[in-house]
């Protein structure tokens, strides 16, 4: 099972609705907040290049965007992990 | 005229989440003069081109900063910050299936959303998708898998790199799809049925046998016996391998077959006839809970009408694209969630919404799928492929409702772990225990020990929770109410607050202008300055403003050096006068408004208007009055929570003059001038005096929606809503928020009274099998007739109703006349 972790932003309910995902599929997720963190966005940056809140990383591969657009991806990312356990 | 555009891009500060990203893309899409906008996930930017003689540039900046992200510009010649890219090939690929416009924005919105992707060229010539791909970033194998649940095949024209994992194993999701109806077949055709109709066949026959020739009576009702009880035997050790002993079935096995072994084959054949009847039953009441909700589906067409110009071709629902154009005529179903494009007409949205009265919708209304298109033809743009429509979600959403379980039924399993265990122990003790320690016959005490394992059996227990639940998920589900699950059905009757958060929730989140109040113009004069001063804001405010003046038919003059004050007002020069229209506060800054003037400020404010002030300097000419009216059956269902015994609050960032107005208007406490952060600071607190649930629009309450023990979700059509909240009500309805309460406490007092009918029946049939007054098929007996009571209990909930809605939606007072 790859590592998943979660980049997030207080306030936020698109990232409310990508952990709800994570949870509803049984992912666990390591929680990252961003938002004042120096750490954590330089190893958001690192990973994924990426600024904007959520981003997903499973394993090495990154998701983000609003969650109507990655929600898609998600589902089937956590769907094919969920068929290898 | 020649635009004169620029290309300005900011680092926006504050911009890191996604939904802030939309609301800043809505702002700038607001603001004339703006193209080619992109916002940029991975730098955290915002780039446009900007015709700075329609909106100047402090104006964006100023929007921005009111919307409470600070820009930093950028230099025009933006500088990537180079990522070390150190395998970063172009690939080619011709992309099967990318042969229309809205699939190449398809590929290309995924494509942007993959890290480590640039140089991004799709050729509407060639059908090809160009790009330089970070390899480290991501994989070949990534893109080209996402392309493939996209429904798009590629094919490389670029020779495949040496390396690559395992393409062959590239998983391929198979698109979540609306879930056939069921074709239920006739009960006696099933398994079950066939069991029930045969072994009672055998017992019938063996009974008559018994007048003629009482001997082969017995090898019946052996057979029969035997039959019944070979299927519970084999899934009672299929269940025993899974670690689970004690089963029903192998109660119920252990029972029969002892009935035989001590000659009372009869009584072992009357036993697993009854089950055999009890698991009939049981199935019959779980298909009939589940039908509702497949009904829905069905409801769906199955094929569309598209336009391609001047004619149109019939297509299957799900070879539908975003961005098609569909005919509906009257009479119709509608194909799929969109947009209405031209036409007028009453559209029944019940299979969605449950709500059965048809609404008129026109052009820019949303349709969903599965509704009926009563009187008008209507032209509608596609929004939604067929599996993420709104009715093959929320179908999708309750199955995995009713899968879950609820905290009573968890229990209820942990229960008979130990509880049937401890039957059998019993059974066991007083079969062996009178005859061996006390020299009792064994006879009548091994059937006393069989019979108890019987009355033992915990099947109705069992059944009676989920059987209530997904009862009582489909009634509800038809009603417009979304329950994600058990726990959430099992909790929301239990709550002591509700906490109701106020704009698009209590009200309809459309401030609607009530008052123009001249004080030194003509009325028209008010209006039309203000609209002029207010064009291109996206405030709320504004926009009300704005609409007012055009329903009002007014011509809006030109509007120079428009500014924005964040949260205090909006300049602009106008006919060649400095214009502001700005809050009292606001006004009481810049001159000394007239006592009377403030005293009508007040006067409004305290009828639950909000008041701004129209300015020429310091002049006020002006005062316009807006009022965000709270929905229709809003105050009746507070009063319906009240009188269920629950404390309502109302939770606002509005002015507390304003909010305190509404809520006293409505009847509930109120607590007003909440930042974000503090509504969770109020749904903690409420926390530590008991359960407490939250209703918001699902999007910017979302973490007050899951903090709270149960997040309700108004009007939640969006994925964010239906995805992070407990409960979505379909209808923009605050009776949905009682009428859930009074589902959630139905359907407990129905499971509570299941339960005790269960464990009452029991009780009466221990005794009095212990006693020697009832027998082992009375026994059985009992045990089929509680599942079938317990059953048919539970699926009194389908039909539950709710409070009918008020007959009619009580007139709001507007005591002042529209125009003073």
């Amino acid at each position: 099972m790859p590592e998943i972790t979660v980049y997030t932003v207080p306030n936020c309910a698109d990232c409310a609705a990508v952990k709800a995902l994570l949870t509803r599929h049984g992912a666990a997720f390591t929680e990252r907040n961003v938002r004042g963190d120096p750490d954590a966005l330089a190893e958001l940056l690192r990973r994924a290049n990426v600024r904007i809140a959520p981003v997903v990383m499973i394993g090495e591969q990154a998701y983000y965007g609003p969650f109507d657009t990655v929600k898609h991806h998600l589902t089937a990312a956590l769907t094919v992990l969920e068929a290898r356990l | 005229m020649t635009a004169t555009r620029t290309h300005v891009e900011y680092f926006v500060d504050g911009m890191d989440c996604a939904s802030c990203v939309q609301k800043v893309e809505r702002m700038v899409a607001t603001l004339p003069g703006t193209a080619d906008v992109k916002t940029s996930f991975t730098k955290q930017t915002l780039h446009l081109s900007l015709d700075e003689s329609r909106t100047p540039r402090h104006t964006l900046e100023k929007n921005l900063k009111a919307l409470g992200y600070t820009p930093n510009p950028l230099t025009p010649a933006p500088t990537p910050p180079a990522p070390p890219s150190v395998s970063a090939p172009t690939l080619e690929y011709f992309v099967d299936g990318m042969d229309c416009a809205s699939c190449v924005q398809k590929v290309e919105r995924m494509v942007a959303t993959l890290p480590g992707t640039t140089d991004v060229k799709t050729s509407f010539a060639k059908q090809t998708l160009r790009l330089t791909l970070d390899e480290s970033r991501t994989s070949r194998h990534t893109l080209e898998t996402n392309l493939k649940n996209l429904g798009y095949a590629p094919s490389a024209l670029t020779p495949p790199a040496p390396t690559l994992d395992d393409a062959a194993n590239a998983p391929h999701s198979a698109p979540v799809s609306v879930p056939p109806a069921i074709h239920a077949k006739p009960w006696y055709a099933a398994g079950q049925g066939r069991l029930v109709v045969s072994s009672g066949a055998l017992l019938a026959l063996a009974f008559l046998f018994s007048f003629i020739e009482p001997r082969l009576a017995t090898v019946g009702y052996v057979a029969a016996t035997l039959l019944g009880t070979w299927p519970l035997a084999r899934k009672a050790s299929a269940s025993a391998r899974l670690g689970d002993p004690f089963s029903i079935n192998m109660l119920v096995s252990i029972a029969a077959i002892g009935a035989v072994l001590i000659g009372q084959a009869p009584e072992g054949a009357v036993v697993v006839f009854f089950f055999a009847i009890g698991e009939l039953l049981e199935g019959v009441a779980a298909g009939k809970a589940r039908a509702g909700i497949q009904a829905l589906a069905a409801l769906a067409p199955k094929t569309a009408l598209v336009l391609h110009g001047d004619h149109q071709h019939e297509v299957p629902v799900d070879q539908l694209e975003i961005g098609q154009q569909v005919l509906v005529r009257p009479g119709d179903r509608v194909p799929s969630d969109g947009t209405i494009l031209t036409g007028t007409s009453s559209v029944d949205d019940s299979p969605v919404t449950g709500e059965s009265v048809p609404v008129t919708k026109t052009v820019g209304d949303p349709v969903y799928a599965g509704s009926i298109n009563t009187d008008g033809a209507l032209t509608v743009r596609v929004d939604k492929t067929a599996a993420d429509n709104t009715i093959a979600r929320i179908i999708h959403l309750v199955e995995e409702a009713e899968s879950s379980k609820a905290p009573t039924a968890r229990f209820i399993d942990r229960f008979s772990r130990v509880y049937t265990p401890g039957v059998v122990l019993v059974a066991a003790l007083v079969a062996v225990v009178p005859p061996l320690l006390f020299g009792a016959q064994w006879y009548p005490w091994i059937y006393k020990g069989i019979s108890l394992l019987l009355i033992g059996c915990p099947c109705a227990l069992v059944l009676s929770v989920p059987a209530a639940v997904t009862s009582a998920i489909s009634a509800g589900t038809r009603r417009g109410l979304l329950i994600k699950g058990g726990a959430a059905l099992e909790t929301i009757g239990r709550v002591t607050t509700i906490a109701f958060d106020k704009t698009g929730t209590l009200t309809a989140g459309k401030p609607r202008v009530t008052n123009v109040i001249p004080l030194d113009a003509a009325p028209n004069d008010v209006l039309r300055l203000a609209a002029a001063v207010e064009t291109g804001s996206n405030h709320p405010l504004a926009l009300a403003i704005v609409q007012h003046a055009k329903t009002e038919g007014l011509t809006l003059p030109g509007a120079q050096n428009a500014q924005a004050l964040p949260g205090r007002a909006a300049t602009a020069l106008i006919e060649g006068r400095s214009l502001a229209v700005g809050s009292p506060r606001y006004a009481a800054e810049t001159t000394r408004l007239p006592a009377d003037t403030l005293a009508s400020i007040a006067a409004l404010e305290a009828q639950g208007r909000t008041v701004v002030v129209l300015m020429d300097g310091p002049r006020p000419l002006g005062l316009i009055a807006l009022r965000d009216e709270p929905r229709p059956d809003a105050s009746a269902a507070i009063q319906d929570l009240k009188a269920l015994g629950i404390r309502p609050l109302m939770l606002t960032g509005d002015n507390a003059r304003t909010g305190a107005a509404i809520a006293a208007d409505l009847g509930l406490d109120v607590q007003a001038e909440l930042l974000p952060e503090d509504k969770l600071n109020v749904i903690q607190h409420l926390k530590t005096t008991g359960r407490v649930a939250m209703v918001g629009d699902g999007i910017n309450d979302a973490p007050a929606l899951a903090l709270s023990d149960v997040g309700i979700a108004m009007g939640g059509g969006t994925e964010v809503a239906l995805e992070t909240a407990d409960v979505a009500l379909l209808q923009g309805r605050v009776s949905g928020v009682p009428n859930l309460v009074r589902l959630s406490r139905a359907t407990m007092s129905n499971i509570r009274l299941n339960i005790a009918f269960a464990l009452g029946l029991k009780l009466i049939f221990l005794i009095t099998t212990l006693l020697g007054y009832t027998n082992l098929w009375m026994a059985i007996l009992a045990d089929t007739g509680a599942t079938a009571i317990v059953t048919a209990n539970a699926l009194r909930l389908l039909s539950w109703k709710g409070q009918p809605q008020p007959a009619q939606a009580a007139p709001r007072p507007t005591s002042t006349p529209a125009r003073a």
